[in-house]
């Protein structure tokens, strides 16, 4: 995903990433990422839950206007709420 | 690298392919916005796996051990229901249930409706996201789908990594 994120930015479009491990999103080095506590295969939370689903893309597309350094990797906070 | 990058690479080596090695990328590449958000047209790409039903697309390829670095293209418009998902290496539980937490079309249609982004860009992507020899990956098919964003003149571009 981080080179997929970065041939786009490359060329001039910028990018954000979602995701959920931030050891992996600072390895891959996406332009500009966020993340959230949520297991993987579940990036924009609970299934059903499309408050926190919207939520979470604000955040990450008010990134694109407020990010100003490369390779921020910002956590958004949002914790799973299911067992 | 961490303890779990190590213990994903050695766990791709036993099970799948024994050369693979993550990309490390030192330079970052950087984009200024060239308008306000609520002015752009927003791309969106996943990497979970997800297709078109009903024979529409060929599934990915996901029992190959160096993984299938080809993606597909859906019209913003599609109906959730006629998509599914086929990734081999991650937890299904979730999207199957909702396909929204990893490829998030409707929500993002909303975004356009609520004013959030000016609008969703006509095409939108899925890759499989496993990829243990990246060479077609990088060769081929991402400097297609770069060469398609820009034919639709998108101003950002929101992914996944699933």
């Amino acid at each position: 995903m981080g080179l997929i994120a970065r041939a786009i930015e490359a060329a001039g479009i910028p990018t954000v990433t979602v995701g959920v491990l931030p050891d992996y999103l600072e390895m891959v080095g996406p332009p500009r990422a966020v993340w959230c506590k949520h297991p993987t295969g579940a990036t924009f939370g609970e299934p059903g839950n499309a408050g926190k689903q919207q939520a979470i893309l604000k955040d990450a597309l008010g990134a694109l206007e407020t990010m100003s350094e490369r390779g921020t990797i910002l956590p958004l906070g949002y914790e799973w709420r299911r067992s | 690298m961490s303890e779990r990058t190590d213990k994903t690479r050695a766990a791709v080596r036993e099970k799948w392919d024994p050369e693979f090695e993550w990309v490390v990328n030192e330079f970052i590449p950087w984009a200024h916005p060239r308008k306000p958000l609520a002015r752009s047209r927003v791309g969106l790409v996943s990497t979970a796996g997800v297709y078109l039903k009903n024979q529409f697309h060929q599934p990915f390829d996901g029992a190959n051990p160096y993984g299938d670095p080809s993606f597909r293209e859906f019209p913003n418009i599609v109906d959730i229901q006629d998509l599914r998902t086929g990734h081999t290496h991650y937890n299904l539980t979730y999207a199957e249930q909702d396909l929204n937490v990893v490829f998030p079309i409707d929500r993002m249609r909303e975004m356009a409706r609520m004013g959030v982004i000016g609008e969703l860009a006509p095409l939108v992507y899925s890759f499989m996201g496993y990829v243990t020899r990246p060479v077609r990956l990088l060769a081929d098919y991402i400097p297609n789908l770069v060469e398609r964003l820009r034919r639709m003149d998108v101003d950002a571009v929101l992914l996944n990594a699933v």
